[in-house]
């Protein structure tokens, strides 16, 4: 409405990224372990809500729950009228839950890779599953929403993804979200065969979404219904990598929540100095197998290669 | 100019049992050589610790710290632990603890009747944990407790939740040196269990021979039950131990808010 071409829908917000685990296809641990121990303040995190103005933010990290002050922040940030999806791995979910009042406009979004066997081994600690459970059953019990994010890898069967849908349903979960991993630089450079073992190329992403499309309307996705039927191999979109700015302790990154080029001083600085055009799949090599959701369900929702019926489509999976 | 230092917690395990599970979390990645005992930095990048194993009683507990609060050298760098821990197995003292419940110290006394505040955590840690951590003083005593009523009687004497052996030592000299300390211990037996004199005095120099075990059991046969029986309780309460111990480390020390 203002007439700006580019305009952010999602602010990542990583107030650190510090993180209790170890998860094997996890790019943050590796690329940001020089500032591991820095975290930003509470008001350099609501003036980056400010400065972006995105509707809904996620925070995330890291893990956010390690954060001091995280019950402070979501207060303040839900009292700028945002929403709220607090990306977890759900282990200090119970011990933290004292720290906030459940809301329309917050969700806790607790990583989930698979069913317990699964999940253990990708974070690399047994343990892992149940206890993110509890937290799940804890949130639930307090009035919380809850949704689940998981990861697809080489590995992942979705027949598993299936059964774990269905076993989060039991436990009222309000919703599924779902997206191929990306096959970070950091994880690359620092382990090249596991990368090689765990990371989906184009092509096998499309195999293995096609494969979970029934599956899936049989669940409350969280992911937009134009989203799954791009991975699926349905319809093309183009990525909207500035619909996801990110922000963390070195800055607003820049282009995007998976690729690091600079790190911007101002959001403005992130929007205006980033030559946009040179990213995305067939510009940038690093954006060639790349799928994920933080590029391309901004691209859905803002209507990005448009076909009939999407508007109807998109209208009835909000509403449902 | 400012003079470098490692200012790293440091935790203090009596045995090695007590600290494994806490070191498949925290994983070892760089020892400390020079050290009296097993000493290695442990932990993820951003929240390193140093954990010591020293072996069990007083006088190795103070051999150990003597070294550490004595600033000793890491590659050249002075290292001065910005906070010191005690943790480990102990007994219960009062009926209301069972085996796996954490004590997180308010206060450790010893025999003598000499006390001292434990200064970490400085707030009573909210939320929901589990295991439960209860607040609580621990009483450290010269050897190890077997009987039954004489737990009673040091809990009501003392006002004591739990006993060990070698808290007392590291209070006194972290007091002393005005370090920092904490205190956490989780119960390996309850009130009610006695332990036979025969297996306190085989249990009693921490590390049991496989030699000397046998030795125990031709002897006296009985001993295996009780034997196995602690062998199960170990390992539990050591697996709450490194759960407990890895969450409050991981909550409340990362960026120093509560030292």
């Amino acid at each position: 409405l203002s007439g700006e071409k580019r305009f952010p829908l999602v602010l990542m917000l990583e107030p650190l990224h510090a993180c209790n685990l170890t998860c094997t296809g996890c790019g943050r641990i590796r690329e940001y372990v020089q500032t591991l121990k820095e975290k930003l303040s509470v008001e350099e995190c609501l003036a980056a809500v400010d400065e972006c103005g995105a509707p809904i933010v996620s925070i995330c990290g890291g893990e956010p729950l390690i954060y001091p002050e995280i019950g402070r922040l979501v207060h303040d940030i839900l009292k700028r009228r945002k929403h709220i999806y607090l990306c977890t791995n759900g282990m200090f979910i119970q011990k933290r839950l004292h720290e906030f009042r459940p809301s329309r406009r917050m969700f806790f979004n607790v990583h989930l890779d698979g069913l317990e066997e699964t999940h253990d081994r990708a974070v690399e600690r047994t343990g892992v599953f149940k206890a993110a459970i509890e937290g799940i059953k804890a949130a639930k019990r307090a009035g919380f929403l809850v949704c689940s994010n998981t990861t697809v890898y080489k590995e992942t069967d979705i027949d598993e993804v299936d059964a774990l849908f269905a076993y989060l349903t039991k436990l009222d979960v309000d919703g599924f979200m779902l997206s191929p991993a990306y096959g970070y630089t950091a994880v690359q450079e620092t382990n090249p065969t596991v990368a090689a073992e765990i990371f989906l190329k184009r092509e096998d992403i499309r195999a293995k979404f096609k494969e979970a499309e029934k599956l899936l309307k049989k669940y409350r996705m969280a992911s937009s219904p134009v989203y799954l039927e791009f991975l699926s191999g349905k319809r093309e979109l183009t990525c909207t990598a500035w619909g996801n700015p990110t922000r963390n302790v070195k800055g607003w990154k820049g282009p995007c929540y998976l690729i690091t080029d600079e790190h911007h001083e101002t959001f403005r600085g992130l929007m205006e100095d980033t030559q946009w055009d040179r990213y995305g799949y067939g510009k940038d090599p690093r954006c060639e197998h790349c799928m994920v959701h933080c590029g391309y369900e901004p691209s859905a929702a803002l209507g990005v290669n448009k076909k009939l019926g999407d508007t109807l489509k998109m209208l009835l999976w909000q509403l449902s | 100019v400012t003079e470098l230092a490692f200012d790293d917690p440091c935790i203090l395990f009596a045995l090695r049992r007590e600290a494994q599970p806490f070191l498949r979390e925290f994983r070892p990645q760089q020892r400390f050589r020079g050290a009296p005992c097993w000493a290695r930095f442990c932990g993820p990048a951003w929240l390193s610790v140093l954990a010591l194993q020293t072996g069990m009683g007083q006088p190795r507990t103070e051999a150990a710290l003597d070294w550490i609060l004595g600033q000793p050298l890491m590659g050249g760098v002075r290292y001065r632990p910005k906070l010191v821990l005690s943790a480990g197995f102990s007994g219960a003292l009062q009926e209301e603890f069972q085996v796996g419940d954490i004590i997180l110290a308010t206060e450790v006394a010893s025999s003598d009747g000499k006390s001292w505040p434990a200064t970490w955590p400085a707030e009573n840690a909210a939320g929901e944990w589990r295991p439960r951590l209860h607040r609580g003083r621990v009483l450290s005593v010269p050897t190890l407790i077997g009987s039954s009523e004489e737990k009673e009687t040091l809990g009501r004497v003392h006002q004591a939740a739990a006993v060990d052996m070698e808290t007392a030592a590291v209070a006194r000299l972290c007091r002393k040196r005005d370090v920092s300390f904490g205190c956490v211990r989780v119960i390996l037996d309850d009130l009610q269990t006695p332990l036979s004199s025969r297996l306190v005095s085989l249990v009693s120099g921490g590390r049991v021979s496989p030699l000397r075990a046998l030795t125990a059991l031709v002897c006296a046969p009985s001993l295996g039950v009780e034997f196995r029986r602690l062998a199960r309780q170990s390992r539990f309460a050591a697996e709450q131990l490194g759960k407990a111990l890895g969450e409050l480390l991981t909550l409340t020390l990362p960026w120093g808010a509560d030292l």
